[in-house]
């Protein structure tokens, strides 16, 4: 927590009138605030060519006058008939922008995308005159009209699509290691062909793994996944692990849902 | 409304600060590792000797505790001479509780030579501002409300999202930016904000 620190420094400093917004960032979302976000954001996401989707809210004239490179057109503000293409990741990265970065004219788009549960948003302060200003590149003629997002798949982590397939036709060389712990998987459901070895047991059970053979890891979030990927590629065996959310179903255990 | 307010105390900050005056020197030559989370907030990566992370285990028996930093876990033995802050007993600390531990070498292991657990940081209450407050002053701007908004995050947290009309004051960098971002006017509101309190 910075908030109280930097307040105490300023009252050193002599400062009478300070206060600490002590909820932040996360709390001013919540409350369905707009976030905005500036151009070093996007060079920054460029430089690490991070997946992000950038809309372009002004009219097709501004746009195909010039507009931001990857930029895609939500005319006039409309985002409603690009929703089909937004992709289930709600932690995806979505920057608007207008000419100018008045938030009156980007809310509407805004608060649509952050209804349909995208946590990651925000508008470009200062719009496209500020990216202008910056003199990086500037695309001309109209801009994609398609949201094309695929997010980069991190060391070691496996596709869900390819996952689920793996589920549904089992490979010769790859097997599914569960570790979540037994209470777990008693409770909730287990998917098929798997074996299970709880995280917290996976060192000292290694040799129950096949060498010769990948060993992709799931968990109920991905997170255990990533630990116990983690141990099985110290131990020098070549794994995967899957990030995503495995749910139950709570009456028929052998029901499931996997979601990024 | 009420219960709002009791969380807000009990809760205890992912980056509170840590009482540094009179901690144990920790030893030059050790390593340190932390969790990514703390160093939000703190410069342990700058420091020898010592462990910032999450309490996993207590062994009373064995005279251990164990940290999860990151993806590793650390364990760490701990001796009558171990100073215990914030905490009444080592096996009291609540699992999940962030620690540090400045620790040194005796006999190839780890030993502790200070355990300190994470206190919240406390705003005098007429200090606190609410998101209301903050929204109805960030929807007339800095001239019109008469404020300065100052976000503590580190830069690229700022740059990726932050609240309208607020400068980007990272903590680490407060005396090199305070002449360029604070008002001469030392009655101008200011308000100070960071990612909250988890």
């Amino acid at each position: 927590m910075l908030s109280p620190l930097a307040a105490r420094k300023a009252e050193k400093l002599g400062y009478k009138n300070i206060k600490v917004f002590h909820a932040g960032l996360p709390a001013w979302k919540k409350a369905g605030n707009l976030v905005v976000s500036n151009t070093a954001n996007i060079e920054n996401l460029n430089k690490q060519e991070a997946s992000y989707i950038l809309l372009d809210l002004r009219s097709k004239a501004q746009i195909e006058k010039g507009h931001i490179p990857k930029a895609v057109a939500a005319v006039d503000g409309k985002v409603d008939n690009l929703k089909a293409q937004f992709p289930s990741l709600k932690a995806a990265t979505i920057i608007l922008y207008n000419q100018d970065g008045k938030l009156d004219a980007a809310t509407a788009a805004y608060k649509a995308i952050a209804q349909w549960g995208y946590n990651q948003v925000s508008i470009l302060d200062g719009g496209f005159a500020a990216w202008e200003k910056t003199g990086k590149e500037i695309a001309k003629g109209p801009a994609a009209s398609e949201i094309k997002y695929v997010r980069k798949l991190l060391p070691g982590e496996i596709e869900v699509a390819e996952f689920k397939t793996l589920l549904d036709k089992p490979s010769k060389d790859k097997i599914v290691l569960d570790v979540r712990g037994e209470a777990e998987i008693k409770e909730d459901g287990v998917l098929p062909g798997t074996i299970n070895i709880p995280l917290e047991a996976l060192e000292a059970r290694l040799a129950e793994l096949p060498k010769d053979k990948t060993v992709v890891v799931h968990c109920s979030t991905g997170v255990r996944a990533e630990m116990a990927y983690n141990v099985l590629k110290k131990a020098g065996l070549k794994p995967q692990y899957l990030k995503a959310n495995v749910d139950f179903d709570k009456e028929k255990k052998d029901q499931f849902k996997i979601t990024e | 409304m009420k219960r709002k307010l009791v969380t807000m105390v009990a809760v205890t900050a992912a980056c509170a600060a840590w009482v540094l005056p009179g901690a144990a020197a920790a030893d030059e030559a050790l390593p340190t590792k932390s969790d990514e989370s703390c160093l939000k907030c703190h410069q342990y990566d700058k420091q020898a000797g010592l462990f910032a992370g999450k309490l996993t285990d207590v062994s009373n028996k064995a005279k251990t505790i164990q940290l999860q930093i990151g993806k590793e876990m650390e364990v760490i033995y701990f001796e009558d001479a171990t100073v215990l802050k914030n905490a009444p007993a080592m096996n009291e600390i609540p699992k999940g509780e962030s620690v540090r531990v400045v620790y040194h070498k005796k006999d190839g292991k780890n030993f502790a030579k200070e355990v300190e657990v994470k206190k919240g940081l406390k705003v005098p209450p007429e200090q606190l501002a609410s998101v209301e407050e903050v929204a109805k002053l960030v929807a007339l701007g800095p001239e019109k409300g008469k404020y300065v908004l100052l976000d503590g995050r580190p830069m690229d947290m700022y740059n990726a999202g932050h609240i309208p009309t607020a400068k980007g004051m990272p903590f680490f960098a407060f005396d090199d930016l305070k002449d360029k971002l604070l008002p001469e006017d030392k009655d101008v509101l200011q308000i100070y904000y960071c990612a909250g309190f988890s």
